[in-house]
């Protein structure tokens, strides 16, 4: 690296984006599109489409222990062997335990993936819209700060990361849940329009269930040709990178483009330390950099800074970043960075059988499931808890298969499975309440090997939770019920926060510089030329996957960051 | 290491009133498992009683049967990489459980039992129609279940009984059971 990079000139971008995930990757895209120098750091190890997927065409049977993880490494690494995509195929994709040790000043499961692409490569790859039921919920319900932003503003941005990224879906015309650009929907299960159908008549029309939003190109359009993606084949093993390019990461779309453009510097190994602060000019001056490997610290220089890092190293970042103008960190001024962190409750389940539609079944394979959007308190309060949750539903039919029984009886049992019934499975996304208690800091003596303080995390349910919880449990039995399943068995995992991997918050959004991080532009309030546009940003979390907003907040973000430097503003 | 010490040794550990299991590589240090593995301490022939079972649970018949298709080492392999300390205790234990059982019920090793007989011993673990000890109820089952995983999971099975498709290309979500593969 010192080589590369012997001259303050050399070392002098006009835009340095932190973190190339979902966020960062659309940020690299944006502004090498508009022809700006940009420096894109990533702290881990270059994943390059295709090329660095070594499990991808792996049948299931070549994998030594069929996909299960060794009691060594499950022992070695009890927080992210609780991750459902740490597996022996993609397990080479997420932060082992020993390697990046955080405080956990209360249970939190912290997943992670350090490399080119970030989580993007293993996301669960569910785009939902927000609607203004969610950006007014803080300010009707009155937790948090108000958002500064209302759906309107957020639109136009929804459609132009839809239209690039490919997203499939149904106009299904719900207020709760704004249509979008939609490639051609998955289908749903008869069972799951049974579902839908018995929900809508049971409710008045006022619940639904509808195929999900996904980020899968089930009809390719010429743009996503020319980023030399394709037509999703329903493997279903999107998390080990997809040949085809068939849902979206960074990696396969936002990256490679990005780097297309000529204008774009992707530096692999490279932990930002902090944002660099210029005590004359009044503004950030670029980042501190340790190489991953040799430690060495080089600092780099940008007119613009946007960190993506993902949530809560963002707010690792901006703690980390001290100066005299800032001695808590980047923007700080009124203690509000690092807290009112919140997450979505995955924690409760719902499973049973339908004892119907037996002369049907599927065929082939659906990287998608059916979604249920809220409806609670959605149009005005109307439960003892606020805000409210968004479900998933999954049908399929099983296979019976009599394992009684030894020798040749059993092999011919084993050769012809039967078609059991068909199975039915829910799973809560609940809202979480940004409260100022639920915290991430700097620890104050332990740091990591590149000599940054580990990061403290604070963050638990509360009574909101606890309640909302039970509620869906109730809400969803009689829905199950009404819907003639049976055999119900509910399930409270009480998983710890952060296994949702859904954290967000910490340098939230909102008008008053007072009460908040970053204004309507997602610009840190009190640093102008600083932007945060991952999850770290958000003032509230809803129930819908949080990625998409995160991608149109990106993108907004940077068209408005690269019109102020032509203004000459930033 | 000749066979009369062997058998000898192995009356004797029979005779200590089998409630002492010894690890089976005490029994005979010579023939080493063929299958390197990590932490399971195994003997080349309780490799050996272990492939017999595996044969036993599904053997061949017109078609391969598990132990043509490599399950004996991918059980092997599971209890090693992916079991508990203890679990592994108990597996061996377990082995040299059946084989002991073999012994008292039909005066002879597993593996020079007959199929039927094998079959007939298995099933009776199974069943529970005769009482052994946890660590044999344990490790057969476990030595059964991880059999079936394999063998439904080979490559074999996998691409000529259930039709699997790694690229499927599409999915329907309500097709008729009669256009449809069971698996």
């Amino acid at each position: 690296m010192a080589n590369l990079v012997d001259s303050r000139e050399e070392r002098t971008f006009d835009v340095i984006v932190i973190g190339s995930g979902i966020s960062g990757g659309w940020a690299a895209k944006e502004f090498g599109e508009k022809g700006l120098k940009t420096l894109v750091l990533e702290r881990g190890r270059n994943v390059v489409h295709n090329k660095d997927y070594p499990t991808t065409t792996m049948m299931p049977w070549e994998f030594e222990h069929k996909n299960e993880l060794t009691a060594e490494i499950k022992e070695a690494n009890p927080v992210i062997s609780k991750c459902y995509a740490f597996r022996e195929d993609a397990m080479h994709f997420f932060v082992k335990d020993a390697d990046h040790p955080y405080v956990q000043e209360k249970p939190f499961d912290w997943i992670r993936g350090y490399q080119v692409g970030g989580k993007s490569l293993m996301w669960a790859r569910q785009t939902q819209r927000w609607s203004n039921y969610d950006f007014e919920g803080p300010a009707r319900d009155g937790f948090a700060v108000d958002w500064p932003i209302r759906y309107n503003d957020l639109a136009p941005w929804y459609s132009y990361v839809e239209k690039f990224a490919g997203i499939s879906g149904n106009k299904d015309g719900l207020a709760e849940l704004p249509d979008g650009e939609f490639l051609p929907p998955h289908e749903l299960t008869c069972v799951e329009k049974h579902f839908s159908e018995k929900v809508a008549a049971e409710y008045n029309k006022s619940r639904h269930v509808i195929i999900g939003r996904a980020a899968h190109i089930t009809e390719p359009q010429q743009i996503h040709l020319d980023q030399g993606r394709g037509k999703c084949q329903n493997r279903n093993l999107c998390q080990r990178g997809c040949p085809f390019g068939g849902y979206f990461s960074s990696n396969s779309s936002t990256i490679p483009w990005a780097l297309k453009t000529g204008n774009v510097t992707l530096m692999t190994d490279s932990v930002v330390h902090s944002v660099l602060y210029d005590e004359k000019k009044g503004k950030a001056s670029g980042v501190k950099v340790i190489d991953a490997k040799t430690k060495e610290e080089t600092d780099y220089y940008a007119r613009v800074i946007f960190v993506n890092a993902a949530a809560l190293n963002t707010n690792l970042v901006l703690l980390n970043s001290i100066s005299s103008r800032f001695p808590n960190g980047l923007g700080n001024d009124n203690g509000v960075l690092g807290k009112y962190a919140a997450f979505h409750n995955y924690r409760a389940r719902i499973s049973g059988e339908y004892d119907g539609f037996k002369e049907f079944t599927t065929d082939g394979s659906r990287p998608n499931g059916g979604y249920i959007p809220r409806f609670r308190n959605v149009f005005k309060q109307e439960t003892d808890f606020l805000r409210g949750y968004a479900a998933g539903f999954y049908s399929g039919r099983s296979s019976n298969t009599d394992s009684n029984g030894i020798g040749a009886s059993l092999k011919d049992q084993l050769l012809k499975p039967t078609l059991g019934n068909w199975h039915v499975s829910s799973h809560i996304m609940g809202e979480t309440i940004p409260k100022e208690t639920n915290y991430v800091a700097l620890d104050k003596e332990k740091k990591d090997e590149w000599g940054i303080p580990l990061l403290k995390i604070s963050i638990d349910y509360d009574d909101n939770d606890e309640k909302m919880t039970k509620d869906y449990l109730e809400q969803m039995t009689e829905m199950f019920t009404k819907a003639g399943f049976t055999n119900l068995q509910t399930n409270d995992s009480k998983q710890a926060p952060g296994l949702d991997i859904h954290e967000m918050g910490g340098a939230r959004m909102g008008n008053d510089p007072k009460t908040s991080i970053l204004n309507k532009w997602n610009q840190v309030h009190a640093c102008k030329n600083v932007f945060v546009t991952d999850g770290a940003c958000m003032t509230s979390t809803s129930t819908q996957n949080p990625s998409l907003t995160y991608m149109a907040l990106t993108a907004r973000a940077a068209d408005y960051a690269a019109k102020q430097m032509k203004a000459g503003e930033l | 290491m000749d066979m009369n010490r062997r058998v000898l040794l192995k009356q004797l550990m029979l005779a200590s009133a089998g409630a002492v299991l010894l690890p089976g590589c005490v029994l005979d240090s010579k023939k080493v498992a063929a299958i390197p593995l990590h932490n399971l301490k195994i003997s080349g022939n309780q490799e050996d009683l272990l492939a017999a079972i595996v044969d036993a649970i599904i053997p061949k018949t017109d078609t391969p049967g598990a132990k043509e298709l490599g399950i004996p080492k991918f059980v092997l392999v599971m209890v090693d990489d992916c079991s508990s300390k203890e679990d592994q205790i108990t597996f061996v234990a377990g082995l040299d459980g059946i084989e002991s059982f073999s012994k008292e019920k039909l005066g002879k090793s597993f593996i020079d039992c007959e199929p039927n007989e094998k079959e007939e011993l298995l099933l009776s673990i199974e069943t529970k129609k005769e009482v052994v000890s946890p660590e044999v109820e344990k490790t057969f089952s476990s030595i059964k279940g991880l059999t079936i995983w394999g063998y439904t999971g080979s490559e074999y099975v996998m691409t000529n009984f259930y039709k699997f498709e790694f690229v499927p290309g599409r999915f329907h979500g309500c097709v008729s059971v009669t256009n449809q593969s069971p698996a």
